[in-house]
Parts: structure tokens; C-alpha cells; sequence
């Protein structure tokens, strides 16, 4: 029997209904009277200089009501989260395809997509730079005037002598892996909707699909050169982001916004698919350099890292994502000298930001195939070599980190998943399978991770929340930090129905609303839970306290004595002595007592140590291990994943039924990354720009997933509970390499992991030479 | 372009009405009928969003011309629940946690609303292979199929009763 | 979106007579799987077609039938008409099989195989099985009927010989005799969704393990899906096993490098190939295929 009554229970999605019915509100599916398109004119070249626009034509279109270019922009030209350096609307230059060029308002989107057509503009093409490598060489073309040498950032760890590490080492083993350019293929493509100015409250109201709402309102007031106060965003529902609603709906927000003033109107602007994949961000390519010194008895004496990042043409996240890799690259391992340098590069590719995992899955791939190479050069078996290195309590991390504040549960989800899956009944069964199979290898592969939970030392990590009780005992509740399909709404439901002892189905969580909620930084790092949750536990904790102070009084009994449970408020002693709660909250109404509280909860201390690459960079940390197994055909290089076990360690799942969600859809993302999805980037344009060319798991690809939910409880979180969104895709393409690595022998270092590079060891391109173009 | 006469029966209503001959059926469902329950996701039949049954058949409404439908009986997502109540699929999806961002969900349950139909009692592997024209890129599946497979045990367990 | 007029078809030779007239300003759409995407497709290039003419109204284009020892089906028959139809399933197992890995559901609920010939995709799924089975497509216009081999009809990637005013009423085919067996492989990027990197489609006779008829045909290898005569009679009088199996995909293999040259996939779809028609000879070899 659960301690708890709502929290720790598989209570039902309270968004479910609204979505399973088709009622659910996106922001492609909002319209308002007298409502026009916008569209948005892209670069033609990678690279190249403006030498000018002429809109004329387009103007003159019947139905056109405003075209706008970069000096129609009142504000500020470019907006950026870390570095400003990323344009409204192209200036004199454009740096990436996917860059904003021109905007067009029309009565219809067919007008709209016309008046595209009729913008002329004269462009001088430039060098481009496609290869984070070739861009740090001495005359490469540059993008920015504040990175002359295309380094957007650089991040180290040094930890020890890694000299004096490798020397200590009876082998050292260098590999270079790489990764590729990801798309978060959410299925719903972005969308906003822009209310001009309202004629009495001078604010802006703007309706999208937004992740990290409040930094989209920066972006748009900062470029309208409005305050925070008359920039007022609302979240329709969100069809999935993954990271990725953020730069881009940056862009499209302050457009749809700067064309809603220019003609008054409500302008809805709506992305293809195409125009989806070509302008929005992805998740950074990775160049990663290992280097390992290990001892014959298995022990790593040090490890030297480094990675190039393809930043593209902005500076997006690129400078937190790469931070989180330069903390985790050398895994969940100690490692007395570690040296990490990261170099995150400007090039004239679509720009890379923040996408589900944020900079580990590529150095997850890395280390965790290294470690099997490792293993595999020791002629170790490498779950006893990953045994022997694991962090356990109390264990320094590269960073310097004593891991002394929680349970480091890596040998126990490790250990958890292995006993799952009859591990080495599985090695022996697939050795044989191999022995007497030509055509189809069987491989098991594993991988393991820790991550830092929440934003780290990237900065200031708070959040709020807003609980009221109704006199009549329902309940409303809001939070800055957003929905987007992860579940957020029914922990924090289920948080405060714990907290005042009532059922779930009496709380009402309200939309998204800028101007209305509490400011409670961006819904990312898998930090919802953790810090949301926290301050959703404060504001209804201290509701509660009222509201049974109120109670004790009336039943005459000690306030400790009190627990809430389905609605009624009882003495524990004396079950009989119970009020229900309408009826306290009534009273307490009456006392004038106020029924509103405002929760915050704020992170606790971490430290970085920039000039030194040290520092205890998150407060706590998670667990995981996930094991493939895989069926290769030898002749083909098809790749079936058979089966799939991943074990978490989320301190506490509020919600099973949602964790094993996280967990089902982290590992069908992770699959994907594995095997199947690549955006092929052609010196600078994109080639595949939907999903008949990117290629997403289907029903049939992803196999069984069985997930394992293991639970030490964290001081710092609601309940104990940490995190689950990030860290249930990090490790799946590694497990599944080492996987294929086992079943052909062949490892292969390069994803993803498709027919070609299977069969060949290599991938294949295509040569083509066509352009990327806009589809509708 | 000439405005063409259309007539369809949607969610059991029969529609007459003049259509733009290059709408889409999904485009006349949506902008017209503001059933946007239906969604659009890709636009080239690659992601099932905007999966309909047409005259007992799930199909990509983004694939088929206004004019196509002429004559056509079609169910939206919206003409599942009755009178407010949810059909035992719908029910199912939230009973097995299958709905997340939920911008799939129509479209997955328009494609396994045309599998019971035809299949009362699929297989695990029917089920899936019904539902591989429909992309979902938050639950990773498992939850969905689980739905689908929880709504005809109910179903065969009830009448059962 | 193009901008075009409709017009439904209310019967064939309604059709035809719009054909006849308006054929050069004239799209024909049946389920629309590809025609759709190139309307779409905001290609400056193309204007786009005056009409769409939608066949889709057309009873007497849809349907699988027997005649005699013959299978006709009409153009309009869905692939999931094809994948389920129990005569196909019992008499030519590999079109169903093919038909079965078009798309999704989605797409094959609207997808015709007038639609597949007639798009002339090089990585069609249903032309390779058609040409192992020799099939013949009959022709309409408003003149009169023409009856052209399935081989004749293709004549390039999306391309074909049928002319402007004509529509595509039918494919058949002699249905195969007893014994006979069929493969069809394909190798695609996913489980479903997936255009075919390679396909391969086998109709082999045998008897006493001796190759009487053989036909190999291969999808995403060359211009268009096409017949290999050339493995065809290297297999023919052979008594199959997995060396002439092996030998067969070799010169399968061969032949496709020869006409094509070394592109940039051959050196992935040269060992596949041979990998592909090795499995299909042997499964069509083997007592219960396909």
C-alpha cells in the first residue's frame, strides 16, 4: 500500500478528455474575425549578402496587406536567450536557408504564398562554411562579427594530470564517433496567432505553440520595443516540442506579432512541414574524440575528451547544451584525470539548439560505445568493466562533485535490468543463434548514464506556482511552466489533491497565460516535476495548514492530529471527528482567511567554476540502464530491435502510468536515433523536408518496450520524485550500437545506424543537387 | 476555378454546399465544418493526423479531393462520442494513458475505430500494422496499442456479462 | 495547393470524351497518393493542370475477377483490395504480399494499381510481381481499346507509354498454374511508411527441383521495374539449389550494374540484390511459398 493517495498513483491524464475528443484547441486550429495570413519569404543561399528587396510587386497584389523587411522591425533587430545574434528578419545578410527574409499579410493563404513569389531580392551569395572542422581553420567565411573565429563557445573539465593518468595506464584507446543533425519532429507544426494591440488595454495577445513562454515574450517585446507588461502570450495546446518550440516560435511570434501591427488585424501564421524542417532548429552533430587510459585490471586511469558541435548559423542553446555534455561526457564513471574541452561552431547549416537529452545523447553514444570497445580490447565483459568504474555513493565526479547527497543507484537500475532480461542466458542464446545463422545476427547490448537533474549551473533555477481554493472546495491551479504532452497538469493535479486531501477530478488547471502566471523559467532539463512540483507542494502545503487550522478549530482537536483523505478532513485518533472539506473551506472563507496562495520553490545551490572546469554542477542526479537486443540481417544491414528493458531511477514516480510513458516514448525517439533519422544537410540546404525523407519509428518499428521504474527517493524533490523526460532517450542508440557491435562484430561509430553504414560500415549520399524547397 | 456542388454525410449529417474544386477534404473538414479535430501534421500522407473513415475506410484526408468525397459517408474523430459520452475506444485511450500531447490522438483512434470496425478482434500485430500509418513521436506506441487491445477485451469481457 | 477545375466521372466513357477533348490541359486522379503531393508541391514551374478528372466514381474500373484461366483486375482495385482478396492470395500470393507492403493502411485503402503502373515509380511495389506474371494492360480512349504488355507500357522513371486521352482500364494476367511458386522481397528503411530500396518479385515453376518457367523482376534497381531475362534462363532447366540460387543473384546483379553503370548506391545495392534474389528463388523454391 502506497503511502500516498493521489501522488504515486496511475491517475488519469486530466487533458485527456479535451484531446481524445478532437476538442483540444491547437494554435493552427484558433481563428478570429477578420483574421489574415502571414507568410514568411526565406533565403534563397546558405549564405550570401542582400543587396536589396524590392516588394512592389508584391504589395500590389490584390489581397496583400502589408509586406515587411528587416527595417520595418521598431525594436531591436535580433533576439537570442545567451547571444543575441539571431535575426528577426534578415538584415543585410543571410546566414542559413531557413533565415527570414521578407513577411507578407494577405486576406487568404493562397494570396499570401503568391505575394511570396512576387519579392524581389538581390542577393550576392557568399562562401559558405558546412563543417564545424573547416570553420575553425584559418580563412574560413565567417558569420558573426563577435566570433571571428567561428567559436561560439568552448567549455572544459580538467580534473587530476592527465598526463600523469595516462601514464599510469597499460592501454590507451582513441576512437572518433560521430552524430547527425536530428529533427524533433513534433507532429504539430508550428503555429501563432497575433491579436494587434488592443484598443483599450494597449497590450498584444498572442496565441501559440510555445514551449518556453516567457523567453518567447522576451524575444517579441525586446523586437516591438514594448515592455514586458504589453506583451501578453497564451499557449494553445501543445502538439508536442520536445525542445524544440522555442527559437523558432521566438521568430514566428515576434513576425506574426510586427504583421498584426502593421495592418491591424489578427494575423495566423501556420508552418508546412517543409518550411517546419527548413527553418526551425535541430539537435546539434557532434564530433567527439575519446581518448582512454586504462589499467589491465579494468580500471580507467583518465580520459581525454574532445568534441566539435556544429552550432549552425545561431547561437540558439548551443552554449548550455554544450556545458551539459562537457559535465557528463565521461559518463556515469569515476575517472580520477579527465580532461574535456567542447567547441561549439558557427557554420552556415541550420542552427542546433535545445532538443530532448540537450547535449547527452551525443556524448552518451560516444562514451557508452567506448566503453564497449574498451571492455572488448580488455577482453573484459562489459557489464563487470562497467561494474568496476561505476559511480557508487560518495564517488567524485569528473567536475569534482561529491556524490553525497543522494542515492547513486547506478549499479541498482543496472543490476535491476539486467535480472530482467536474463542477461546472460540472452549472451549465451545469441551466441548460439550466431554459431548457426548466416544471414541473421542476434545481438544485446547495454548502455547506462547519469544526468543532472534540472538547469545545473547553466543559471537561475526557481519556479512558482498558483493553488486557489473556490468557496465551494474546487480547486483552480496554474503554473508558468507548460504542458506539452509530458503530463505536467495531471503531477501537479495529483500534487495538490495529495496536499489538501481531495480527488483529482475537483481541480481545474487553467491555461497558459503570460500576463497571468507566475514567471517560472523555461519548461525544460527535465526540471518540471522537481521544481514545479516543489512549488505546487508549497502553495497548496500552506492551504492546507489554513484550511485545517480552520478545521481543527471547529472539531475541536489538535491541527497535527488532522489528515485530509477523499474530502474529508478526520483526526487521525478519532476517525469520527471529521468535517468535510467544502465545509472547513467554507469556514474558512468566512474567517476572511485567504484561500489563494502563491508556491515557489527555489533550486538548490550548485556551483560552476568556469576558468577551472570544476564545480558541483546539479544539486541531484538521475540513473539509467537500457539493454537491446537486436536482430541484424547480414545481408541487408536491416536492423530489427527485438526487445527493449529500461530501467530509471526517478527518485519517485508521482505517476507511474505517465513514467512509463516518458520511458516508452524516450526509447521509440532513441530508436530512431539509432537507426533511422538523419536531416541530410547539403552544404547548407536541406534535403529531407518531410516525413516521407525523415524517417520516424512507426508502430511497427519500436518493439516491446519493457520499463522499469525504480524509485530512491531525492531530499530536494516533491515526494522524492526527480526526473524522467531527457533521460529515457540518452542511452538507446548506444545500447543498440553495442547491440549490433555483438550480433555482426562490426562497431560502428557514425549514426545513424541505417541500412548502408550497417551492411558497409560507411554511409552513402546521394548527390543531388536539388534545392530546398518550400512546399504547400 | 469554378466552385463545384458537393454533397456528404459527416458524423451522420448530411452536407449540401459549394466547395473550392482544390480543397482538400481535410481543408473542407477544418476550415469549412471546424471539425479540427482532425489535424494536419504533414500534408503528404506521411503522419495520419488527419486520418478520417471514409465510407468504412481510415484514409488520409489530406490525400483526397473535396470533390472525391461526393457522396461519401465520412466520421471525424468528432462523431465518436454521443451525446458527450465517450466511445469505449476513446475511453480506452485514456484509461491506458495512450493520449500525451494528444495532436496524434484523432488521427490514432480514426485508424483503429476503422480496424474494429472491420476486425472486432485483431491480433496484437493487426493492431499495429493498422496503426503504422499513423505517427507518434511522445508514447513511443505502447500505450496505444495497450488501448486498442484493453477496448476489445472490455468489449468481449461485457458482452460476455 | 494548384489551382484547377474538378471534374467527376460519372461514367467511362464520360470520361473518356472529356479525355478526348481536354487532354492536354488534363490530370487523371484515382486515389490520389502521388498525384496529390505533386499538386501540393509549391513547384513555380508548373502551373498546374487546367482539370483534375476523378475516376474515382468509376464502378467498372474497380474489381478483381476470374476469367477462364485468366485474373483481371480493374484499375481502380485499392492495394488493399489486393493484399486482401482471397483469388490473389490463393492463386498469386506475391502481388497480395506486395500490395500489403504499400504505405500504410491510409494509403493503401486509397492507392489504386492503376495508380501504381500508371505513376510509374521505379520503386512501384506492385510492378515487379505484375511483370514476373507477364501481365497486359488494356488501354481505353474514346477511338477504342488497345491491349500493351506491362513491359511495353513503362518507358521510364514516371513515365509511360500511355497516351494523353487514354486511361488504363485494366491489367491481367494468366494465372499461374498448379505448383508454381512466388516470392516478393523488399528492403525498405522502416517496417511501414517505406518506399522500397530494393524489391524483388520471383514466379518460378519446378519440377522434381528442376527450374521449369522462371521470372525475376526487380523494383528500385534500374529506370523502371523490370524483368532480368537474362537470370531467367540462366535458371531455366536448372535444378535449383542454393549455389544456382546463389550464381543467379550474381548475374541478377550483374546485369542491373551493367545497365545502370556504378552509381552511388551500387555498392549497397549490388550485394543486396544478390542477397534479395537468392532468398526470392529459394522461398519460391521451397514447398510452401511464398
Amino acid at each position: 500500500m502506497s503511502q500516498f493517495r493521489s501522488v504515486n498513483h496511475p491517475v488519469r491524464r486530466v487533458d485527456a478528455y479535451e484531446k481524445v475528443t478532437g476538442r483540444a484547441k491547437y494554435a493552427a486550429d484558433l481563428r478570429f474575425d477578420g483574421m489574415v495570413w502571414g507568410k514568411v519569404l526565406r533565403s534563397r543561399y546558405p549564405h550570401a549578402r542582400i543587396r536589396s528587396i524590392n516588394a512592389e510587386k508584391a504589395r500590389s497584389l490584390p489581397g496583400v496587406l502589408a509586406v515587411l523587411t528587416a527595417q520595418d522591425v521598431p525594436g531591436a533587430k535580433t533576439f537570442g536567450i545567451v547571444v543575441p545574434n539571431q535575426y528577426l528578419l534578415a538584415d543585410d545578410r543571410v546566414r542559413y536557408l531557413g533565415d527570414g527574409v521578407a513577411l507578407v499579410a494577405a486576406e487568404t493563404e493562397s494570396i499570401a504564398q503568391a505575394a511570396l513569389a512576387l519579392i524581389e531580392v538581390e542577393y550576392e551569395e557568399l562562401p559558405g562554411v558546412f563543417d564545424p572542422l573547416a570553420a575553425l581553420e584559418k580563412g574560413a567565411p565567417t558569420l558573426h562579427a563577435e566570433a571571428p573565429d567561428n567559436l561560439a563557445v568552448h567549455h572544459h573539465v580538467q580534473k587530476g594530470d592527465l598526463a600523469a593518468g595516462m601514464a599510469e595506464a597499460d592501454l590507451v584507446l582513441e576512437r572518433e564517433y560521430r552524430t547527425q543533425f536530428i529533427e524533433h519532429a513534433y507532429i504539430e507544426p508550428e503555429a501563432v496567432l497575433a491579436l494587434p494591440t488592443h484598443p483599450f488595454g494597449h497590450y498584444l495577445t498572442i496565441y501559440g505553440s510555445f514551449q518556453n513562454i516567457y523567453n518567447i515574450r522576451r524575444s517579441v517585446a525586446k523586437v516591438l520595443a514594448l515592455p514586458l507588461n504589453r506583451v501578453r502570450l497564451v499557449q494553445a495546446t501543445l502538439g508536442g516540442s520536445f525542445g524544440g518550440k522555442d527559437e523558432v516560435m521566438h521568430a514566428m511570434a515576434g513576425r506574426a506579432a510586427l504583421l498584426a501591427q502593421a495592418t491591424g488585424r489578427p494575423v495566423k501564421m501556420v508552418n508546412s512541414r517543409e518550411e517546419s524542417i527548413l527553418e526551425s532548429y535541430k539537435r546539434h552533430p557532434y564530433i567527439l574524440r575519446y581518448q582512454a587510459g586504462v589499467k589491465k585490471d579494468g580500471t580507467i586511469s583518465a580520459m581525454k575528451i574532445e568534441v566539435y558541435a556544429d552550432a549552425g548559423a545561431y547561437a540558439s542553446m548551443t552554449p548550455f547544451v554544450t556545458w551539459r555534455s562537457v559535465v557528463q561526457a565521461t559518463g556515469p564513471y569515476q575517472v580520477p584525470h579527465v580532461r574535456t574541452d567542447i567547441y561549439g561552431v558557427y557554420t552556415n547549416n541550420t542552427y542546433t539548439g535545445a532538443m530532448r537529452g540537450f547535449g547527452s545523447p551525443q556524448v552518451c553514444f560516444a562514451n557508452e560505445s567506448f566503453m564497449d570497445e574498451i571492455a572488448l580490447e580488455l577482453g573484459m565483459d562489459p557489464i563487470e568493466f562497467r561494474m568496476k568504474n561505476a559511480l557508487v555513493d560518495g564517488s567524485v565526479t569528473a567536475t569534482g562533485q561529491v556524490l553525497n547527497r543522494h542515492r547513486v543507484s547506478l549499479k541498482e537500475v543496472l543490476s535491476q535490468a539486467l535480472e530482467a532480461v536474463q542477461y546472460q542466458d540472452k549472451v549465451r542464446e545469441y551466441r548460439r543463434f550466431n554459431e548457426t545463422n548466416a544471414e541473421k545476427k542476434r545481438g544485446i547490448g547495454v548502455a547506462v548514464s547519469y544526468r543532472g537533474v534540472s538547469l545545473g549551473g547553466e543559471g537561475t533555477d526557481a519556479a512558482g506556482a498558483y493553488v486557489s481554493v473556490q468557496q465551494d472546495g474546487s480547486v483552480i491551479i496554474h503554473s508558468g511552466l507548460v504542458e506539452m504532452g509530458q503530463g505536467l497538469r495531471t503531477i501537479y493535479t495529483q500534487i495538490v489533491a495529495e496536499e489538501l486531501g481531495i480527488s483529482a477530478d475537483r481541480i481545474v488547471f487553467l491555461d497558459t497565460d503570460t500576463s497571468v502566471n507566475l514567471d517560472s523559467g523555461p519548461t525544460v532539463a527535465s526540471r518540471s516535476t522537481i521544481m514545479g512540483g516543489s512549488a505546487m507542494k508549497d502553495a497548496a502545503g500552506r492551504l492546507r495548514l489554513t484550511i485545517h487550522g480552520v478545521a481543527a478549530d471547529k472539531l475541536e482537536v489538535a491541527q497535527d492530529d488532522l489528515t485530509g483523505e477523499a474530502g474529508i478532513i478526520y483526526s487521525r485518533n478519532n476517525p469520527e471527528k471529521k468535517i468535510t472539506f467544502e465545509e472547513a473551506v467554507r469556514h474558512t472563507a468566512l474567517r476572511g482567511l485567504r484561500l489563494t496562495e502563491l508556491g515557489w520553490y527555489q533550486g538548490p545551490k550548485v556551483s560552476w567554476d568556469e576558468e577551472h572546469g570544476q564545480g558541483d554542477a546539479y544539486f541531484t542526479y538521475v540513473y539509467a540502464a537500457n539493454v537491446a537486443e537486436v536482430e541484424v540481417d547480414a545481408e541487408t544491414g536491416q536492423v530489427e530491435v527485438l526487445r527493449f528493458t529500461a530501467a530509471h531511477d526517478v527518485g519517485r514516480a508521482i505517476n507511474p502510468e505517465n513514467v512509463r510513458g516518458q520511458i516508452y516514448g524516450g526509447v521509440a525517439m532513441a530508436l530512431g536515433y539509432g537507426l533511422l533519422e538523419e536531416v541530410e544537410m547539403d552544404k547548407g540546404v536541406t534535403r529531407n523536408l518531410n516525413f516521407d525523407e525523415y524517417f520516424v519509428a512507426t508502430t511497427m518499428d519500436v518493439p516491446d518496450i519493457q520499463a522499469i521504474i525504480v524509485e530512491n527517493p531525492d531530499e530536494f524533490g516533491p515526494y522524492g520524485a526527480k526526473s524522467v523526460g531527457e533521460p529515457t532517450l540518452e542511452i538507446g542508440a548506444p545500447a543498440i550500437a553495442n547491440a549490433i557491435a555483438f550480433a555482426t562484430g562490426k562497431r560502428l561509430r557514425e549514426l545513424p545506424m541505417d541500412l548502408e553504414r550497417v551492411l558497409l560500415g560507411h554511409s552513402l549520399r546521394e548527390r543531388r543537387t536539388k534545392r530546398g524547397s518550400v512546399e504547400r | 476555378m469554378k466552385s463545384t456542388p458537393l454533397r456528404l454525410r459527416v458524423n451522420g449529417k448530411t452536407i449540401e454546399t459549394m466547395v473550392e474544386p482544390n480543397q482538400r477534404l481535410l481543408d473542407f473538414l477544418r476550415d469549412e465544418l471546424r471539425l479540427t479535430g482532425v489535424k494536419e501534421g504533414c500534408g503528404v500522407g506521411e503522419c495520419g493526423a488527419c486520418t478520417v473513415i471514409m465510407n468504412g475506410q481510415a484514409v488520409n484526408s489530406c490525400l483526397v479531393l473535396v470533390g472525391q468525397a461526393n457522396g461519401a459517408d465520412v466520421l471525424t474523430v468528432e462523431g465518436l462520442a454521443e451525446d458527450g459520452e465517450l466511445s469505449p475506444l476513446q475511453q480506452s485511450f485514456i484509461d491506458h494513458g495512450a493520449v500525451h500531447c494528444g495532436f496524434c490522438t484523432p488521427g490514432m483512434v480514426m485508424s483503429a475505430q476503422a480496424l474494429l470496425m472491420k476486425n472486432p478482434k485483431p491480433s496484437r500485430s493487426e493492431i499495429k500494422t493498422a496503426l503504422s500509418g499513423n505517427l507518434c513521436r511522445c508514447t513511443g506506441y505502447q500505450q496505444i496499442v495497450a488501448a486498442v487491445e484493453g477496448v476489445i477485451k472490455k468489449v468481449g469481457a461485457d458482452s460476455a456479462k | 495547393m494548384k489551382e484547377f477545375d474538378f471534374v467527376r466521372a460519372g461514367t467511362l466513357s464520360e470520361a473518356l470524351e472529356f479525355l478526348a477533348v481536354r487532354h492536354t490541359a488534363t490530370r487523371v486522379i484515382a486515389g490520389g497518393t502521388d498525384l496529390m503531393i505533386t499538386l501540393r508541391r509549391n513547384d513555380p514551374s508548373w502551373p498546374g493542370p487546367g482539370y483534375i478528372l476523378d475516376l474515382t466514381g468509376l464502378d467498372c474500373l474497380r474489381g478483381i475477377s476470374r476469367e477462364g484461366d485468366r485474373i483481371r483486375i480493374g484499375a481502380l482495385t485499392t492495394h488493399t483490395q489486393l493484399a486482401e482478396s482471397p483469388l490473389l492470395k490463393d492463386k498469386v500470393p506475391f502481388l497480395s504480399a506486395a500490395a500489403f507492403s504499400v504505405g500504410s493502411p491510409q494509403i493503401r485503402n486509397r492507392g489504386t494499381i492503376g495508380g501504381n503502373i500508371i505513376n510509374a515509380s521505379p520503386a512501384a511495389d506492385t510492378l515487379p510481381p505484375l511483370l514476373a506474371l507477364e501481365a497486359r494492360c488494356r488501354l481505353v480512349s474514346r477511338e477504342g481499346e488497345r491491349d500493351v504488355s506491362l513491359t511495353e507500357l513503362l518507358t521510364g522513371p514516371y513515365r509511360t507509354s500511355l497516351r494523353p486521352q487514354e486511361i488504363l482500364k485494366e491489367v491481367y494476367f494468366q494465372i499461374p498454374g498448379e505448383g508454381t511458386g512466388f516470392s516478393f522481397q523488399k528492403v525498405g528503411r522502416r517496417k511501414a511508411l517505406s518506399i522500397s530500396r530494393l524489391s524483388v518479385a520471383v514466379l518460378l515453376s519446378l519440377v522434381e527441383g528442376q527450374v521449369g518457367k522462371a521470372r525475376v523482376a526487380v523494383g528500385a534497381a534500374l529506370a523502371n521495374a523490370a524483368r532480368l531475362p537474362e537470370v531467367e534462363e540462366f535458371l531455366e532447366g536448372r535444378l535449383l539449389d542454393r549455389d544456382v540460387a546463389q550464381e543467379a543473384g550474381k548475374l541478377a546483379a550483374e546485369k542491373v550494374v551493367e545497365i545502370t553503370g556504378r552509381r552511388w548506391s551500387t555498392p549497397y545495392k549490388e550485394p543486396v540484390l544478390l542477397a534479395l534474389v537468392r532468398r526470392a528463388l529459394l522461398a519460391a523454391g521451397a514447398p510452401q511459398s511464398p
